[in-house]
């Protein structure tokens, strides 16, 4: 089984907007980011603006130039967080952004970064963290910041690797254990299950064939995910990256809604049994005491009082 | 009439004897009001026959004999004037300097046990619930449903049984929230043992025991009663239990410095439990509000802050994240995202508080019902106590699952964050939201409610749960067994205000004001308040629990409707519960129109005097056939026509007599001056050493050649204790108690001749009753326990 099919299947599987398969399955590999051939003519415009410094397209205010440094600066920033903005939106669904978007996460980190710890000072005697960070109401470039580093800590995508950093521009990451070891039981089941049903399923088909056959054949990888996924959240107190949260969740939807591969017993005759004996045992404790319980009585102590005893 | 002496013994003997009628159930209250005349008429004689067996009689109509008051006033004898005149200005600084210190000791030692318990229950519990979460799901695929079910009987009998027998055979004081306790302790009742440390070892041992054993009980309450031991602890600088004594701190060995440091022990438990330090002091104000004085109540803000700090640091280190002070308290609601509120939301609020009030009216009710069952069936044997917690421990088990296997809520797993997601019959990704409302402590339940997704819970969901946790709480409280009742009420309240949250926003769709998790907490806070009614006190821990001031007026108003609503049906809990205990405790106010019962009506009379000079015979002899705690000292009783029984000289209490005998302070009959000036060197610390448990007078041997020895009285008794005039009124005197803590006011006639003598139970009798809008007076009784088979 080639990793081009697998990749093929997950995607058949997961994927909920068919219209944008094959983008995504042409993008999977993902090496290069969307530098240049951005399709909205907007961000366009916007790109060949900054690109141009002080450019034709807008009004070039001379008092409000900014030093050719933090130009630079502002540049970087547009340009990695618009890259991940639309990365991230594109593996919105299925959710795969943590692993798809972590260079253009670095890229954005690093840009900001550069701004927040700029010390060089320009003939006004301010910097390009001063010009930039703080100097009005909004402060587009941080809030641009804290927009895309809450995205990725409300995933958790840290999670998902054990190291990543930018040295010159490349992104050097490496996959921590668990989200490796999860990819390759992933693939591990998703194979199965196109081996199976001969991999024409989608997600939404509840009445597709091969399901109890899929259900008996691929169990053992199927728990063998669900125990290492187990483990994860284990390991990260529950902190797990997102990708593999929903990696793991529309697997079991795929698992128990479309195969009803989830055996339940519903066998609650014990259970009831249990309950009627457990419910007697206080109309019998109250019952019983009232008849034979000992009861608190009370004795009246007469009070010496000036009226009543004279 | 005879005054004092012997005699007594006979006529109290075949008073008792008389009275000592089993069958109780009828003629015993006398609620009467006044007759046209507008002049008091006392109830006829209890058991006579003119009195007619009509009216039910009830269980909180009665006042026990065996609790006494606390003696809040400084008994300014010579021994304290000498003490005071031998004081120098530096000592005063040093005691000062340690009323500091032991306040800082008290929150420090507060917070540590907060910690402590906290940090046991979360492990305990934690371990409880992925134990049966184990099994669950497991047993759900391979059919052995019954194995999770008695996994789950077995953890909550066992913690349970382990609280009920701490309780039952160890300390019965520590049972319940132990909130009504410390109320009558700060309102002047000495309740036995309820400061003791072994009080506060089972305490501590029992809520974590209740706790995890799954009643449906919280830890909060229990901490307030901890605070108030560990004050009462530490301030003495003693443990006559490991019969420890620091010999520090001795000068605090009193009646008003203990009230004083326990007082500020409470505050600190409020504060520990509730992060809440301004409603801690405002607890302790509202509960013993007539003895404070501004520097005391600076204190008491100061060990609150301490404990709320100390709770706050160590929990830091427990989470992991060391001084990161943002656990203030035992329980908090967690941040609110939306907490904002429009004008026209306050009509709802209000509807919601007099709904609060109503649940709060029933709860009590059924509790009432149940308290006064328990109190005539089970409170004479110690067993059925226990076999009573572990029965409803096994049912809090039963119901809870079976609502969650009935009951299929399913939701996407890691919509919210859950310690132990429950799938049982749900899809696998899913979990069952019903089953994350069991299987976390009861604090964890009221902030998912508080703070999940809008679509967490179903209508459904929240009405079955909301059905079953309120019986299950009404039925808990008042078990032996250590339980708080704050948060079983938070539970019940944030399930129906989320639900008419959801309900709202259902008839409202795409408003954001609807907010189930905002509802939720009103709902809270009503049911809160229906139940416990509180007020100041109450608002202003609410108010800090939630950490938003802005919704400060909403928690406001519903807490004052649902107590104006619930106050049309009963009373809140505590007091209930105060009255069950037959306390005689004093209201706030004195009751209405009873100016014109005088002190005449209210006294004790006859009274047993003492004179100056006595024999020490007769004073054994008075301290043994008399139960009473105070005497007056009289001159000039020879006399006595009855009406009257000598010139009053002062005041001397059983403690002090029975210090002076065990210290064999008397000698053999000679002029009475040499008797005067003996015995000097007495001083006042001998009388703090034994207290506060002074021994019986039958452990004080006195020879028969000792009997005939003479004591001098005139330096030990208070020589200007309170008295009233015999025309005093009713509400004077009661105004003059209240004020200033007192335990005895003598009655004197218009000669300075005493001729009665007032003690708290004489006051707590009279009481007025409320009751569907109507109100009048009635007289309790005061009784004493006996058992006696049916």
């Amino acid at each position: 089984m080639s990793v081009n099919s697998c990749i093929k299947l997950y995607i058949s599987v997961l994927c909920t907007w068919s219209v944008l398969t094959t983008t995504i399955a042409s993008g999977s590999e993902h090496s290069v980011p969307y530098k240049g051939h951005l399709p909205q003519p907007e961000l366009q415009g916007h790109s060949a603006h900054t690109d141009s410094g002080h450019g034709q397209g807008s009004v070039y205010i001379p008092w409000q130039a900014i030093d050719q440094t933090c130009l630079a600066f502002v540049e970087a920033m547009a340009r990695s967080a618009a890259n991940f903005v639309e990365c991230s939106v594109r593996h919105a669904r299925p959710l795969h952004f943590c692993q798809s978007c972590i260079d253009d996460y670095v890229h954005v980190q690093s840009a900001y970064k550069a701004i927040a710890e700029d010390d060089i000072k320009d003939s006004t005697g301010s910097t390009c963290k001063d010009v930039l960070l703080s100097r009005d109401r909004i402060q587009v470039v941080k809030k641009t910041w804290s927009f895309v580093d809450d995205m990725w800590s409300k995933g958790y995508c840290s999670s998902c690797f054990s190291s990543y950093k930018d040295v010159n521009g490349t992104v050097e990451k490496e996959s921590s254990h668990g989200a490796h070891e999860f990819e390759i039981l992933f693939q591990e089941v998703a194979s199965c299950v196109s081996n199976v049903t001969g991999g024409g399923i989608s997600p939404y088909n509840h009445t597709s064939k091969g399901g109890a056959l899929v259900c008996t054949k691929c169990l053992d990888s199927y728990n063998k995910l669900n125990k290492h996924y187990a483990h994860i959240e284990h390991e990260t107190h529950n902190h797990v990256c997102v990708d593999l949260v929903d990696a793991m969740n529309y697997t079991r939807i795929m698992w128990s809604d479309q195969f009803h591969c989830t055996v339940k017993s519903r066998d609650l005759i014990p259970v009831i049994c249990l309950t009627v004996f457990f419910s007697l045992l206080p109309i019998v404790f109250y019952i019983g005491s009232k008849i034979h319980g000992v009861k608190q009585e009370r004795k009246i102590i007469k009070q010496k009082r000036l009226n009543s005893s004279s | 009439m005879e005054g004092a002496g012997n005699e007594n013994l006979d006529e109290r003997s075949a008073l008792l004897t008389v009275e000592n009628s089993s069958d109780y159930t009828g003629g015993i209250t006398a609620r009467y009001t006044l007759n046209s005349e507008r002049r008091y008429t006392p109830p006829p004689p209890v058991g006579s026959d003119t009195q007619p067996e009509e009216e039910q009689h009830c269980d909180t109509q009665l006042l026990d004999v065996k609790f006494k008051s606390l003696n809040y006033d400084t008994c300014e004898n010579t021994l304290f004037r000498d003490e005071e005149s031998a004081k120098s200005y530096k000592e005063v600084l040093r005691l000062q300097m340690s009323r500091w210190l032991v306040m800082f000791l008290i929150g420090v030692f507060t917070g540590l046990i907060a910690c402590g318990i906290d940090v046991s229950i979360k492990y305990a519990s934690a371990l409880k619930y992925s134990t049966i979460k184990h099994y669950m799901d497991e047993c759900i695929k391979t059919n052995c449903n019954s194995i999770p079910l008695l996994l789950w009987i077995a953890w909550n009998t066992s913690g349970v049984l382990i609280a009920a027998i701490l309780v039952v055979y160890v300390e019965p004081v520590a049972m319940g929230s132990g909130i009504p306790q410390i109320k009558c302790y700060l309102n002047g009742v000495k309740i036995p043992r309820v400061v003791r440390l072994w009080t506060l070892v089972c305490k501590a041992v029992g809520v974590i025991g209740s706790v995890v054993g799954g009643l449906a009980v919280g830890k909060e309450g229990p901490m307030i009663h901890s605070g108030a031991v560990v004050a009462a602890g530490i301030s003495q600088g003693r443990s006559t239990a490991f019969n420890l004594d620091f010999k520090i701190f001795e000068y605090f060995r009193t009646d008003t410095e203990k009230r004083d440091f326990v007082s500020g022990g409470a505050a600190a438990g409020v504060s520990a439990a509730f992060g809440a330090p301004i409603g801690g002091v405002l607890f302790s104000l509202e509960e013993g509000a007539s003895f404070w004085n501004q520097a005391l109540t600076w204190r008491i803000l100061f060990t609150s802050m301490i404990s709320t700090f100390t709770l706050n640091v160590v929990l830091s280190y427990a989470k992991g994240e060391p001084w990161n002070l943002s656990n203030p308290g035992l329980i908090n609601f967690g941040e609110f995202s939306n907490l904002s509120y429009d004008g026209f939301e306050i009509p709802i609020f209000i509807l919601i508080g007099a709904m609060g009030g109503l649940f709060g009216a029933l709860f009590n009710h059924i509790n009432y019902k149940l308290s006064v069952f328990r109190k005539q069936y089970l409170s004479t044997l110690k067993w059925p106590n226990v076999l009573e917690a572990v029965i409803v421990a096994s049912m809090s088990a039963v119901a809870a699952f079976i609502l969650i296997f009935t009951i299929s809520n399913c939701r996407s797993l890691g919509e919210d964050e859950n310690e132990n997601p429950l799938q049982l019959y749900c899809e696998d990704g899913q979990y069952n939201s019903m089953a994350t409302l069991w299987f976390q402590t009861p604090e964890e339940s009221v902030k998912s409610l508080f703070h999940n997704h809008p679509g967490t819970y179903k209508p459904v969901t929240l009405l079955l749960f909301f059905t079953v946790y309120f019986l299950l709480a009404s039925w808990t409280y008042g078990l032996s067994v250590p339980s708080g009742l704050f948060i079983p009420c938070l539970l019940t309240g944030a399930a129906w205000g989320r639900l008419v949250g959801i309900l709202l926003s259902l008839i409202f769709p795409d408003q954001p004001w609807a907010d189930p998790g905002k509802y939720a907490l009103i709902g809270a806070a009503a049911q809160l308040g229906g139940v416990v009614r509180m007020t100041i006190s109450l608002t202003a821990i609410l108010v800090e629990a939630t950490g938003d001031i802005t919704f400060g007026l909403p928690i406001m108003i519903v807490l004052m409707v649902a107590k104006w609503t619930g106050d049309l049906f009963n009373e809140g809990l505590y007091d209930i519960h105060i009255r069950l205990m037959s306390v005689p405790i004093l209201q706030w106010e004195p009751p209405p129109i009873t100016s014109n019962i005088l002190a005449s009506d209210v006294m004790s009379h006859p009274v047993n005097t003492l004179r100056t000079i006595e024999r020490v015979g007769r004073v054994v002899d008075m301290l043994k056939n008399e139960p009473h705690d105070g005497f007056p000292v009289v001159e000039d009783d020879s006399e006595n026509d009855g009406d009257h029984f000598g010139s009053f000289r002062g005041l001397i209490l059983r403690s002090q007599l029975i210090v002076l005998l065990k210290m064999k302070i008397f000698c053999e009959a000679e002029s009475e001056q040499t008797v005067r000036n003996r015995f000097s060197k007495l001083k006042l610390k001998h009388f703090r050493e034994a207290y506060p448990r002074f021994p019986s007078i039958e452990h004080i041997h006195i020879s028969a050649h000792e009997r005939d020895c003479l004591i001098d009285l005139t330096p030990y008794m208070n020589p200007s204790p309170y008295c009233v005039k015999d025309s005093a009124s009713l509400p004077r005197i009661f105004r003059l108690f209240r004020g200033l803590g007192l335990r005895h006011i003598i009655v004197i006639n218009n000669h300075c001749q005493v001729v009665g003598i007032v003690t708290r139970k004489d006051l707590a009798r009279f009481r007025v009753w409320h009751h569907r809008g109507r109100m009048g007076l009635e007289e309790l009784q005061i009784s004493q326990s006996v058992r006696s088979t049916r």
